[in-house]
């Protein structure tokens, strides 16, 4: 009997249940019938839309906004920059927002200022295409969670968006305004552990990441490169960081591609450490570390010294 | 000491040392260029597969391109840092062993590319600026960037394309032996062909490249012969048709080899331009260097177009366009409804659908619709137009 009686409910709740079904048909469809605006909307998506609008001041001290802010995603961003458009998605570009500005009392024949804010998805990727953009000795500006400043305008990341402000007249308030707009984002400033990862050996150059087939190598991705120069020497740590059976596997495959490629390397073993020295033809001769977690490799004009002083800074962080 | 003999003795000191040195295996045929062509009439040999740098992960992958005998470079201040990766690789380079092909313009954004407004001044200082980043005193080709993309109006496009600043300022860095040829790329989407038709007649241009494949832009083959006729160089890009399906093969042969085999199948066609990111997308593009389209190339296009081709309005046919009575726009219409639909601009799609004189709603009240079957490429006209204008009006 004691088994009988949760039996006994369940059937009762069937039947509740299959009587009711009518009634909620009935509901749904008069509700279906019920006019909601907030059904209606555009394949790319207002709400994702108006997050990026609400970035743009209408006006900022002398400069009104132009027009209303103008979207590409990814089948159209080449209309925008045609070229580099496959660069900014493979990179994981989602959506790009764009805004012109004049100078108050002028004439609209073209603009003074342009804000582009780009959706990149990710933090990483935001500061993927910064590095990229950056190019060689950019002045670095304390905005948003990093950016540089050109004599064209200011470029700088915050959480997932990449924003380029773009001057086309002289004397504009450009500090102030990206400064203005960077308030306007409301993203946490990611933070990216690989970074306390590279050694300290010198004047730090540059820093970037690569999302996909880092030097053509398609089975390397995630990487995340950074230059130096140590003696008027340039020398390139690349670090990747996964799952030890990732880097793992990883590490083989740089092994399956050094012998299908012709590229000679000799393999110095000891206790848990293993040092790759590569003899490229492409990239010069060059040393891999797989290191439990990660992997790291130097690239360009380093000596012996650099090599052991960084596994040895490498060995250290890894403890 | 030798220098491996430090290293192993620094990097390892406390255990048993084993350093195997290992040779690499003879490995098997990698596929290399195999044809080169002159670009017009510039005395210049171009690989019939080359490279685009709009993706170019490294300067290793420029001297992987050389090792592979591709000798044609194209790149643009923005390409991010191609022309950086460039100068990075000229040291391993034999300078007069390569084409290097950069573009009048600016690192920065939008517009980038220089226009009618800008002066000879500025650019002088975008060759220059390219040539400092890529660490050589000249470059081959400098072509005035994506004409037909910054205005949709022919005059405006055509005055950026003669401006007097512009070829004030490539007379002087050709005087100067910084730039041997001029060009100019379109991929449209404006008045692609009228403006390359133009640039070719001018007399100014030593070679055009075009946005060119087996699925777009059918009076460019027109412009094609006047160039060869006049020996101007054509360099084909965009020669994939937006490889939307990269699955599709036949036998092992594979899309983008097939798109390429059929572009170059064209005599006026000197080479093409693909960006390389990867040593397998040199292995893929390269096994198309100097091979003849065949058969199987044309059933995997087929098999391309018969799976995206009746979508696809070829701008510039104008085959129905000339069989309506009732004067619709049907290119720049379904133009349209490609923003609304494919590139999400629907607003912008609207407005400009609402500025045309006559609309395809006068489609559904035709009686003689003779657009239909008219279409070359068997698309449904006015099926297609009906549903471009359910799109883009507002009821």
């Amino acid at each position: 009997m004691e088994n009988n009686a949760p039996i006994a409910v369940s059937n009762m709740s069937r039947i509740i249940l299959i009587s009711l079904l009518p009634v909620i048909a009935i509901i749904i469809y008069f509700e279906g019938q019920s006019y909601d605006p907030a059904l209606i909307q555009f394949k790319s998506g207002e709400t994702g839309q108006e997050i990026e609008a609400s970035f743009f001041p209408d006006e900022f001290e002398t400069l009104n906004r132009a027009g209303q802010p103008r979207t590409y995603n990814r089948e159209n961003l080449y209309e925008y920059i045609n070229g580099h458009a496959e660069f900014f998605i493979k990179s994981g570009f989602l959506k790009l927002t764009v805004t012109d500005y004049i100078q108050k009392g002028s004439t609209p024949n073209q603009p003074d200022a342009v804000v582009d804010i780009y959706d990149m998805g990710k933090a990483i990727h935001a500061f993927g295409i910064l590095s990229d953009e950056a190019g060689e000795n950019p002045l670095d500006l304390q905005i948003g969670s990093m950016g540089f400043k050109t004599s064209q305008g200011i470029n700088f990341i915050k959480g997932k968006y990449y924003i380029k402000v773009t001057a086309y007249s002289d004397n504009l308030p450009l500090d102030s305004f990206a400064r203005g707009i960077d308030d306007k984002i409301k993203q946490d400033p990611d933070t990216f552990p690989v970074f306390s990862r590279f050694p300290d050996i010198g004047e730090v150059l540059s820093t970037r990441y690569i999302k996909e087939a880092y030097r053509g190598l398609e089975f390397v991705n995630n990487v995340v490169e950074r230059e130096y120069k140590i003696n008027n020497n340039i020398i390139r740590i690349f670090i990747v960081m996964d799952e030890e059976s990732v880097i793992d596997k990883l590490t083989v495959s740089f092994v399956d591609y050094f012998h299908q490629s012709e590229i000679n390397y000799t393999k110095i073993d000891s206790t848990g450490k293993t040092l790759y020295i590569v003899n490229d033809p492409y990239e010069g001769d060059w040393y891999m570390l797989p290191m439990g977690n990660s992997l790291l490799g130097i690239f360009g004009e380093a000596n012996d010294s650099v090599v052991n002083a960084v596994a040895a800074m490498e060995e250290q962080s890894g403890k | 000491m030798k220098r491996r003999d430090f290293l192993k003795a620094s990097f390892i000191t406390t255990a048993a040392i084993a350093g195997t040195p290992f040779t690499a295996e003879s490995k098997s045929e990698t596929p290399k260029v195999k044809k080169y062509q002159e670009i017009g009439k510039t005395g210049l040999k171009m690989s019939d597969i080359s490279c685009g740098t709009g993706g170019l992960p490294s300067s290793s992958m420029v001297l992987r391109a050389i090792d592979r005998g591709i000798n044609y470079f194209d790149t643009a201040p923005d390409y991010g840092p191609s022309e950086k990766y460039i100068g990075q690789a000229m040291k391993k380079i034999q300078r007069d062993k390569i084409i290097i092909a950069s573009k009048f313009c600016t690192p920065y954004s939008y517009p980038s590319h220089l226009t009618s407004g800008n002066s000879k001044k500025e650019y002088i200082k975008a060759a220059e600026d390219s040539l400092l980043k890529m660490k050589t005193d000249y470059m081959d080709f400098c072509l005035i960037h994506a004409i037909g993309e910054q205005s949709m109006s022919l005059e405006d496009e055509k005055k950026r394309l003669l401006s007097e600043e512009m070829l004030s300022a490539f007379h002087d860095l050709k005087k100067a032996g910084k730039v041997r040829f001029l060009g100019v790329t379109s991929h449209g989407p404006n008045n692609l062909e009228e403006l390359l038709m133009t640039a070719v007649k001018s007399g100014h241009f030593d070679m055009i490249m075009p946005s060119f494949n087996f699925m777009k832009f059918p009076k460019i083959p027109e412009v094609m012969k006047e160039a060869k006729k006049r020996g101007v160089g054509v360099i084909a890009m965009k020669t994939l048709a937006g490889a939307r399906d990269t699955g599709i093969e036949d036998n092992g042969e594979t899309f983008a080899p097939a798109a390429f085999k059929w572009v170059l199948k064209h005599p006026e066609v000197n080479g093409l331009v693909i960006t390389i990111k990867s040593i397998s997308n040199l292995d893929l593009y390269l096994s198309a260097s100097g091979q003849k389209f065949t058969a199987a190339d044309e059933k995997i296009l087929e098999r391309y177009a018969n799976n995206f081709g009746n979508e696809y309005c070829r701008t510039g046919c104008n085959e129905c366009e000339v069989q309506c009575r009732e004067g619709v726009a049907i290119a720049t219409t379904l133009r349209y409804q490609m923003y609304f639909r494919d590139y999400g601009q629907e607003k912008k799609a609207i407005k400009y659908y609402a500025k045309l004189e006559t609309k395809a709603d006068k489609c559904s009240s035709c009686e003689n619709k003779t657009c239909d079957g008219s279409c070359p490429y068997g698309l449904p006209v006015s099926a297609l137009l009906g549903e471009a204008h359910d799109d883009l009006t507002i009821v």
